[in-house]
């Protein structure tokens, strides 16, 4: 099987956690093709193990590429020097969607929470209606577990405080609302999972409710993918014809829960396992020293006459050689 | 995905016979399973590995509905599959292996085979269906095989490997474990009780057996769904219902995407399993140390609560500054925390 453009998705994830949204290539490649989108913009490049896919694909069919983050890794300012069809902007993206042209189709997978991924909606069907245009294609990574229904903050302070969730600092599993140790570690996720005005997946019902003639497709799979888009549109049609076999689907949705149960109780496991190779090593080192302790015994001369001393008073002494050699061994 | 006509309402929990949430009954699969049987129309199901009855079930549900009947071959059916039969009067079930019972009960519309996970008997199965069909001057009924993705679909597994002709059997590594993208085998990965030693090369796995078998009949159709081990479809392309098949089937057939998200699946379902036993392994060296330190402190603290010792300590420090043992020494190696 091959992969689009002969990219490797498990290059830069040796844990094969598969949290790009890289891993829907078909999919994301499908929509672009679906609305004969020649721009795009991703917001939360990060490594640009996407854009670089998004750049293969621009490069056939002459369209440009914009990449949003507010940190972008170096892998990611490795590509601008040599795409003249990309654009990086180093910024959030809340700043940059305010001035930025609107692309015919914008991939959100910035900060995952309701306040920023619903600023980010709002901001772009504001600059359409302005514009008079129809709303972009959107698509959202992350609409499912963990952060459909659980906001996370790269940076808490960035979000006014009225719209944080209270936080946790502990690591998550599918089967726990709260918080478990030894789960997947987040940045600075919710403390608890669900309720109104949480998460990603909350954030792109809300808005498509609040909006008229809008569909809301979701793939579960690979932490899930949303799709919205203007069923007014002209590429409506093709749109829900890509998605409609996958769209909620319950067998889908039965292997992505499988896949991070099994991915969340591994990192468990692994921490539990940590934990109990630090325990012996220190046991350990504790041994080695009481057999230091022990060991010089076996040959003092003093240590045989007390040893002698009390088989004289006891046929069984308290301590002997013989017991040193027993458990030293 | 719809289940079609058919309210699928799975009162079943997938999870209930699956504590480690493997996955590994077909009923995972049920939204595909009663879509194909919707799509082909069939009535009459054969269930070749019925094993607990989990899949049983739902197929009852689809067949008395349609007025059908089930035929579930199990050499070795649990309680819950024989009370199952008991009370349900659509059921029949055989208790003989598949190649035995194959060649005697009534041809169905639809056989599932999810027996033992091997070349051979899988082989033999298909044949033995499309011979019967042949004599029988009917179309080769719809068959449904579960395990065509990892681990089985390129790699052999026995219930029992003395029932299987020993030239029809791949080198077994017994009692082994297997991980994903590992042909061979890996200590404290996913157990299985026969499997072959390696993975891939002709005549081994489920797969393998399935495509053999399409190949060497024309007009037959393989759809293979990389989903919770995988679900492969065979089908006669010049039957009544085989364009419904294709337009169910076509989007989840060898879909890379799918294949991914399966993959990815079982990796870290055999990770769980590595790390598990390297809890397991890790927890019974703990065990062992502690019964160590056990005793050495304890020896340890008759020492100290001796005078013989307390007298020899005295004596070498008469001789040497430095003495080979002291108390303090071991009463502050035993106050360590």
């Amino acid at each position: 099987m091959s992969f689009p453009f002969d990219l490797d998705p498990d290059e830069r994830d040796p844990g094969g956690w598969a949290t790009s949204l890289l891993h829907s290539a078909e999919l994301v490649l499908g929509c672009l093709e679906a609305v004969q989108a020649r721009s795009v913009t991703e917001v939360g490049a990060f490594m640009g193990e996407l854009t670089r896919l998004l750049l293969c694909w621009a490069d056939g069919v002459d369209a440009t590429v914009t990449a949003i983050d507010t940190a972008p890794h170096p892998d990611l300012e490795a590509l601008a020097p040599a795409h003249a069809n990309l654009r990086l902007l180093r910024e959030a993206s809340l700043e940059a969607l305010e001035r930025i042209e609107l692309a015919d189709v914008v991939i959100l997978d910035g900060d995952h929470n309701y306040y920023t991924v619903s600023r980010e909606l709002g901001l772009i069907a504001e600059r359409a209606a302005d514009a008079g245009r129809r709303l972009p294609l959107l698509l959202l990574h992350d609409v499912g577990w963990p952060h459909g229904r659980r906001d996370d903050y790269y940076v808490p302070e960035r979000i006014p405080v009225e719209h944080r969730r209270p936080l946790a600092q502990a690591g998550l599993h599918p089967d726990e609302p709260g918080t478990v140790s030894g789960g997947i570690p987040c940045d600075n996720p919710a403390a608890r999972e669900g309720g109104p005005r949480n998460g990603v997946l909350t954030a792109a019902e809300d808005f498509v409710a609040a909006h008229q003639r809008l569909a809301l497709a979701i793939v579960p799979a690979f932490y899930g993918l949303g799709v919205i888009w203007d069923v007014g549109g002209p590429h409506a049609q093709a749109i829900s014809e890509l998605l409609s076999t996958w769209d909620r689907d319950p067998l889908l949705q039965r292997m992505e829960d499988n896949r991070v149960l099994h991915l969340a109780n591994t990192h468990i496991q692994m921490v539990i396992a940590r934990e109990a190779q630090q325990r012996v090593a220190d046991n350990d080192s504790r041994l080695a020293r009481q057999r230091q302790l022990l060991a010089p015994m076996l040959h003092s001369r003093a240590f045989w006459a007390a040893e002698l001393f009390l088989r004289l008073r006891h046929r069984t002494p308290v301590f002997s050689r013989r017991q040193i050699r027993e458990v030293i061994e | 995905m719809t289940a079609g006509s058919f309210q699928l309402g799975l009162q079943h929990d997938p999870r209930q016979h699956d504590p480690g949430a493997w996955g590994a009954s077909l009923l995972h699969n049920a939204e595909l399973v009663v879509a194909v049987l919707d799509a082909c129309g069939g009535t009459s199901i054969t269930e070749v590995g019925a094993l607990d009855g989990d899949l049983t079930r739902l197929l009852l549900r689809f067949s008395e509905r349609a007025g059908g009947t089930v035929i579930a071959v199990e050499p070795a059916p649990h309680d819950e599959l024989e009370a199952l039969a008991r009370d349900r009067r659509g059921l029949d079930l055989v208790r003989q292996t598949s190649l035995e019972a194959l060649g005697q009960i009534p041809l169905t519309d639809v056989i599932i085979l999810d027996g033992d996970h091997n070349y051979y008997t899988v082989s033999r199965e298909l044949r033995l269906i499309a011979q019967r069909a042949a004599d029988a001057g009917r179309q080769l009924p719809l068959v449904l095989l579960h395990d065509v993705c990892w681990p089985h679909g390129r790699r052999d597994d026995y219930y029992v490997p003395e029932r299987i002709p020993v030239e029809h059997r791949q080198p077994i590594a017994a009692q082994a474990a297997l991980f994903p993208g590992d042909p061979g085998t890996r200590e404290g990965a996913v157990p299985y009780h026969h499997p072959a030693s390696r993975e891939g090369g002709p005549r081994n796995g489920v797969l393998t057996a399935a495509e053999d078998f399409a190949a060497a009949h024309a007009q037959l159709r393989l759809a293979v769904v990389p989903a919770f081990f995988g679900l492969g479809v065979l089908w006669d392309t010049t039957g009544p219902c085989s364009q419904a098949l294709e337009t169910l089937l076509r989007p989840w057939d060898r879909n890379p995407q799918l294949e991914r998200l399966e993959r990815n699946r079982v990796l870290h379902l055999a990770n769980t399993q590595v790390q598990l036993n390297i809890v397991r392994r890790t927890q019974a060296r703990l065990a062992e140390q502690e019964r160590q330190l056990q005793c050495q402190r304890e020896l340890l603290q008759r020492m100290l609560d001796s005078r013989a010792f307390a007298a020899a300590e005295r004596f070498l420090r008469l001789r040497h500054r430095e003495p080979a043992f002291s108390r303090d020494a071991i009463q502050r190696a035993l106050d360590e925390p």
